[in-house]
């Protein structure tokens, strides 16, 4: 048993240890978990559309919150990057595969196992509903006595298993298997941002499996760590954000990684500052493990130490606002192509800025004191793991082609598709995280572009009135292409005509 | 072959006056055929990840629910130790799953999985390491973060309790012989490799059957210790009993049972390569030896640190 059955028979996706196929089995799954964490979004809101219905039960609706976190940062955002990791690592390095081809098929099969025991915990009583941060005292069986709890907090700890073991073939992989010649400065972007986020990897997420097997024992043998007077819930704070602070830039770094690539690629030229945005990387890999204070500044902690985690935090900033500078710069010096990848690529820079502005207010103390508890927090969180996801389906788009073999199919442009389409575009306001009545807004005609004279005639909320002026704006650009004579829409290279760059 | 990390020489072969050969010359140098198996094909397909990862999934999903399915009855003596089982699936599933965990695991070391490391590559600044031992370092290098932690919260539980409110749990003389046993198994698991590399089946199965009877004394020591503890002075997880609280207990049972769980898994992986060494294995090759002495060594340093902390102090 060591060649591969055809791509088309089901035995071959249960026994490869190709890195390739890896990849694309991470990928797929991954969006899968997106669905699955996105309808408990969607419940989520459908329980806070109106105060006087309650759709679930207090009960159900904390556990909708807390899968919902979960998998989207345990079970989407990272396995979707680390399909892409999987997949052109080896390629960008130069190596066969991966050092440890079983120990990667090992990963996925443990990511996607651990994920189906998640979902089963949903029938075991309820899942966990403590909140994905499952603060202690909250996370011991005294208070969230459900047989699914302990399954969600198994399932977590299998997915760390199968991640320790993916965090030891790419650190070996890269350290071990690059091609003669390639130094550590020589390496493209995107693997330089897999192999910061691997070694922040292998010191994080053995936090979390140690809190996670305490939390375990608690649960399945009756221990008291978290339960204890002495300190129990602060133990719980520390060892959960120590994981949890560099597990925020573990899960942003890949999706960094591809917008230093999309970024290099479409606008013609190598990366403004390469070397101090590596030096940067590394700062930001060594400094996240100096500032998970900043996660418990509402705690006991004396002040002088939650001071210092301040400072440490402002320290963080800092090498963050060198590669925002560097890709700008990037932009600035070079001849944009605005095709698909591009502009995904740069949505995600501009949530990730604002995402990223509003995380620096969070790290002052006083702020954080009234900031906690509400939507500023929600927010800030959102946009920066939108950022992320924004930049990765760039990467998606990129590197379709490739992984398929063919090219990523174009919208029609007439039929009851692109009807239904321009009706969203125009109706429908996907924000983040609020909408006024969503109902009201698909009201709206395709085409018509006054926003209503008063405040009261349904779709009021301040940033649809902003949709409505930029798309405007956009059909003002497509007009003035028009006329003189440019061509608008998707072109067949892929790039989009019709907005500000001039083409041929 | 020790620490060899195959390295197929400069990219352009030279003939004797230091010309480039005309056909390009033979792609391997000399010496990576001193590399056991440098013309074995690369393997690619295992079913052994997918099987051992539903093995993992079974053994968890029984664990999630064993607590509240189970009733342990400590009694008084060993004698009335007993267990009621109120739902049957749950410990039934943990058992299935940690059989078929062995069993699986026990495969996967069997199976004949090809993964050479590239014959040419940039390796700084890990030069001269071979590929397995990297990868083994870097293994140890988060089990060390896992048991910081456990340590960390130790410690982090006993500052709050008040640092000299707490007396040891367990006695001190049987954690010194079990000082004493560790250590010694980390000489005798050296002894194995030194009799690996020289080739010496005999010596080779001496050392590993030594190393394996003295981390069973040294599981068997701890076993009475519990004992003692549970049934003597009668604390335990989550049990306080004068003079310790019961966080005390957790903290000093949990930790040290974490790292017996290690103890067992390192004296499953020696069970699985005192077999193989029966069979002739380990004479050409003598790294999985060495890479087992790396964990074993870990698990050593780790009770090093564990004694102090709880017997000592």
């Amino acid at each position: 048993m060591a060649e591969l059955p055809p791509t088309t028979s089901v035995r071959r996706w249960l026994v490869t240890t190709n890195h390739k196929d890896i990849g694309i089995l991470y990928t797929i799954t991954a969006l899968f978990f997106l669905l699955f964490g996105g309808v408990l979004a969607l419940l989520i809101r459908v329980q806070l559309w109106d105060p006087a219905n309650q759709v679930l039960s207090g009960l159900a609706y904390n556990e909708a919150v807390t899968a919902h976190g979960l998998i989207m940062v345990f079970w989407f955002l990272s396995p979707f990057a680390f399909g892409f990791a999987n997949y052109f690592v080896p390629l960008q390095i130069g190596a066969d595969d991966l050092a440890f081809p079983r120990l990667n098929a090992l990963s996925y099969w443990m990511y996607l196992f651990s994920g189906i025991l998640l979902g089963i915990s949903f029938f075991q009583g309820g899942t966990l509903d403590a909140g994905w941060t499952m603060y202690a005292p909250l996370n011991v069986p005294m208070y969230t006595p459900s047989i699914g709890s302990t399954g969600a907090v198994l399932a977590l700890f299998m997915f760390v298993v199968g991640v320790t073991a993916s965090t030891v073939n790419f650190l070996t992989s890269i350290h071990h298997s690059r091609a003669e010649g390639m130094g550590l400065m020589d390496m493209p972007m995107f693997t330089w941002s897999i192999l910061a986020t691997v070694w922040m990897m292998l010191f994080a997420f053995a936090a979390l499996l140690a809190v996670g097997l305490i939390l375990a024992s608690d649960r399945v043998l009756g221990s008291v760590y978290f339960s204890a007077t002495e300190g129990g819930s602060l133990l719980w704070g520390h060892l959960f954000w120590f994981f949890g602070h560099p597990e925020v830039y573990i899960v942003f770094f890949p999706a960094l990684g591809v917008m230093l690539e999309l970024f290099q690629t479409f606008s013609g030229r190598r990366l403004v500052g390469r070397k101090w945005v590596i030096i940067s990387i590394c700062l930001i890999s060594v400094q996240s493990f100096l500032v998970w204070m900043h996660h418990m500044f509402l705690t006991t902690i004396n002040l002088e130490i939650k001071t210092l985690m301040m400072a440490t935090t402002i320290g963080i900033s800092l090498p963050f606002d060198l590669l925002v500078f560097a890709l700008i710069y990037t932009l600035i010096k070079g001849r944009i192509q605005f095709t698909t990848p591009f502009l995904f690529a740069f949505g995600a820079l501009l949530l990730f800025i604002l995402g990223g502005i509003t995380g620096v207010f969070l790290g002052a103390i006083v702020l954080d004191y009234e900031f906690r508890g509400t939507y500023w927090v929600v927010a800030h969180f959102h946009y920066v793991m939108f950022g992320g996801a924004t930049a990765l389906f760039g990467g998606a788009y990129y590197w379709f082609p490739k992984m398929t073999g063919k090219d990523v199919r174009r919208v029609p442009r007439k039929g009851p598709l692109r009807r239904l389409l321009h009706q969203l575009q125009h109706g429908v306001l996907l924000d983040v995280p609020r909408v006024g009545d969503p109902a009201a807004c698909l009201r709206v005609q395709p085409g018509v572009h006054d926003h209503p004279p008063g405040r009261d005639r349904g779709c009021v909320h301040p940033r649809v009135q902003l949709l409505h002026h930029v798309l405007q704006l956009r059909e003002v650009l497509r007009l003035r292409a028009r006329r003189r004579g440019q061509p608008v829409g998707l072109l067949a290279d892929g790039r989009v005509g019709g907005l500000l760059a001039p083409t041929a | 072959m020790k620490d060899y990390v195959p390295d197929g020489g400069p990219a352009v072969k030279a003939d004797e006056n230091g010309n480039a050969v005309t056909d390009g010359g033979d792609h391997h140098s000399d010496h990576i055929r001193n590399y056991p198996y440098w013309d074995k094909h690369a393997s690619h397909a295992s079913i052994w990840p997918f099987l051992l990862s539903a093995a993992l999934g079974v053994l968890l999903l029984g664990l999630s629910g064993f607590n509240p399915a189970t009733e342990f009855h400590f009694g008084n003596s060993l004698a009335d130790f007993s267990v009621d089982i109120l739902n049957p699936i749950y410990p039934v599933l943990t058992v299935v799953g940690l059989v078929a965990l062995m069993w699986t695991g026990w495969k996967w070391g069997m199976e004949d999985f090809y993964a050479p490391p590239s014959e040419f590559a940039e390796r700084w600044p890990f030069e001269g390491v071979e590929k397995v031992k990297l990868g083994m370092w870097f293994f140890l290098a988060s089990d060390v973060i896992v048991f910081g932690a456990f340590i960390s919260a130790a410690v982090f539980i006993r500052w709050n309790a008040g640092w000299g409110t707490w007396t040891p749990i367990p006695d001190q003389l049987p954690g010194l012989i079990n000082t004493f046993v560790l250590l010694t198994s980390s000489f005798t698991v050296i002894l194995a490799l030194v009799a690996s590399h020289r080739k010496n089946r005999k010596g080779l199965l001496a050392a590993l059957g030594a190393t394996t009877i003295l981390g069973t004394t040294f599981l068997a020591v701890k076993a009475w210790e519990w004992w003692t503890k549970i049934y003597v002075d009668g604390v335990f997880l989550s049990t306080a009993a004068e003079p310790y609280s019961a966080v005390q207990a957790s903290v000093y049972f949990v930790t040290t049972g974490l790292h017996a769980v290690h103890v067992i898994g390192g004296l499953f992986i020696a069970l699985f390569l005192f077999y193989r060494a029966y069979h002739g294995a380990y004479m050409e090759d003598e790294r999985p030896v060495e890479f087992f002495g790396l964990y074993w060594h870990f698990v050593d340093i780790v009770w090093v640190f564990l004694f102090p902390l709880f017997y000592l102090f």
